[in-house]
């Protein structure tokens, strides 16, 4: 109970519920649950260029030849590039922070996934670095501090994307329709 | 607007009641620490989430309880029923709907059911720290402007931010990009109480002057801690103070540092005004507040006036009577009438350990 508890999005209710579904109602579909996701925890792991789901060093994204290499689009989590490729809007590649800044939640930038975002960025391919975090005080911070940090340094055109997102949702859950129009909305920094 | 009943579950002393009003004067009679005044206090939450006497939300919670719940049924200034639902519990958490559709944010509730409250608790206000004032000045500015209270909100979560990166001596670009919220912030909140305050303060001095039979004049004088009119002025200002800022691990300078005086004749009140007059500074601002937000909302508010009314001199009490639009509907409470002469213009309940016992008019008596 106490180690559903812990991940994201369950309350006590709903960790309450899965557990006694789990352990209680249907004990077979737990035992497949545990198989694939030990499978899963085998065989994926972090690509280790941009930080998506990968079942090798790289990604399927970053180990395309069809994707525009010369754009960059950074977005805070795995499924705000999900959400990114399922509206099919986007032909260059990703850039995966793991989180955003908080100081009151310990968060810095020691925390978020820069190391490989600047080795990334020495090649001098990337023309255009799109920001796709949302725009709360937390997200704005951060494009901030990337702006000047990382970007600022270098010869690269940065915009910003997340006008007319609803506010506090982010990118994960924007509609097709909206991400589009903040993508071509997007504005320099 | 009039509140036509409300309904009480284990709001402090009172266990459970619910009362219907029918008229535009209403009256808490009995004596302190029976729950007149929880009463009213509960009122209050319905129309700010706040309590005007300061207290945190666990603490209206009765003793032994885990839950309160508050209803009320306000009739609107076009004849419209509303109403409002709260709930808060000790765990924390607030529930809030308005016309049974629930209300995520502080700013969809404020300004919808809108009340003025008049306590011995108001001389604060003249005589405290900025801090009182402040809290007073931008309830009533978020009551009025949604624009505001957002920005209110970011500036200060922005600050917490920026104070806990100061406090562990963060690099200069991560406190930086915390920096630029807060600018943006500051400038709004600048720009709207410079906006918004000279009608605060035209409806202060036309109160005070009513109050004192033109005797007397008094201003509201707004003095922020530092000016500026851009968010990159902002950013200079937060760059420049950071140095310092560091060293007490805290944001010195901005807007959450702005005050305001209240002169009479010209000099601070705080040292020049004699308790009578300070009295009626408090009441004048009351009725100012009161004035402000029936002309920024269109909407007339409730009058809570917590023990206060006995304590005017008959002057002033019929001075203010008189500053307040007639349909204005008030509650009131005391340990007596106003005077004597008032009991049957008053529709009275008698308090006491918490109930609350309508007094028909033929039986109060002196
Ligand atoms: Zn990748």
């Amino acid at each position: 109970m106490q180690a559903l508890k812990s991940l994201p999005g369950l309350g006590y209710r709903s960790a309450e519920k899965v557990a006694l579904h789990l352990i209680v109602e249907n004990p077979k579909a737990s035992t497949g649950l545990v198989d694939r996701l030990t499978q899963a925890t085998e065989a994926l792991g972090p690509c280790h260029t941009c930080g998506n789901l990968a079942e090798n060093q790289l990604c399927s994204l970053c180990a395309s030849d069809e994707r525009d290499s010369s754009q960059l689009c950074i977005v805070e989590g795995v499924t705000d590039l999900f959400a990114m490729e399922r509206a099919g809007i986007f032909r260059g590649l990703y850039h995966v922070l793991h989180g955003k800044l908080a100081p009151v939640r310990g968060v810095g930038p020691e925390k978020l996934n820069l190391i490989s975002l600047e080795n990334r960025l020495e090649d001098g391919k990337v023309k255009e670095v799109i920001l796709a975090l949302g725009n709360d005080m937390e997200g704005e911070a951060t494009c901030h501090y990337l702006n000047q940090e990382i970007f600022g340094k270098r010869e690269i055109q940065v915009t910003r994307i997340g006008f007319g997102l609803p506010s506090g949702g982010g990118v994960t859950y924007a509609d097709e329709v909206t991400l589009r129009s903040a993508l071509d909305g997007r504005k320099s920094m | 607007m009039r509140l036509l009943g409300i309904n009480l579950e284990n709001f402090r002393n009172i266990g459970s009641l619910s009362l219907e009003f029918g008229t535009d004067r209403i009256f808490f009679l009995g004596a302190n620490g029976q729950g007149k005044s929880n009463l009213l206090e509960a009122i209050g939450v319905c129309s700010t989430l706040r309590s005007f006497r300061g207290a945190s939300t666990e603490s209206m919670i009765k003793e032994g309880e885990s839950e309160v719940r508050l209803f009320v049924r306000f009739l609107d200034d076009d004849g419209g029923d509303r109403e409002a639902m709260i709930r808060f519990g000790k765990k924390g958490g607030k529930t809030v709907e308005v016309d049974g559709e629930p209300v995520k944010r502080l700013g969809d509730l404020l300004g919808q059911f809108p009340s003025v409250c008049l306590s011995s608790r108001d001389f604060r206000l003249v005589r405290e720290s900025p801090s009182d004032r402040r809290k007073w000045m931008d309830l009533v500015l978020s009551s009025t402007s949604s624009k505001y209270l957002t920005a209110l909100q970011g500036y200060y979560r922005s600050m917490k931010e920026r104070n806990v990166l100061l406090k562990k001596k963060a690099a200069d670009p991560e406190i930086q990009a915390f920096e630029h919220s807060l600018a943006s912030s500051a400038q709004v909140i600048q720009q709207i109480r410079g906006e918004l305050f000279p009608a605060l303060d035209l409806a202060f001095e036309q109160s005070y002057a009513g109050l004192t039979n033109d005797k007397e004049s008094a201003q509201l004088s707004y003095n922020p801690d530092c000016l500026a009119d851009s968010t990159d002025k902002w950013l200079s200002i937060y760059e420049q103070e950071r140095m310092r800022d560091r060293q007490v691990g805290s944001t010195r300078r901005g807007p959450h540092r702005d005050d305001f005086s209240l002169l009479l004749d010209g000099r601070d009140s705080r040292h020049y005004a004699s308790e009578g007059q300070q009295k009626g500074i408090v009441l004048a601002l009351r009725v100012a507040e009161f004035s402000f937000l029936k002309y920024k909302l269109g909407t007339m508010p409730l009058l809570l006036a917590d023990d206060v009314l006995g304590e005017l001199d008959p002057s002033r009490r019929s001075n203010f009577r008189k500053m307040l639009p007639p349909n204005a509907q008030s509650f009131a409470t005391g340990t007596s009438f106003p005077s004597d002469k008032e009991e049957e213009i008053w529709e009275s309940f008698r308090v006491q350990s918490g109930g609350f016992v309508p007094i028909p008019l033929s039986a109060t008596d002196g």
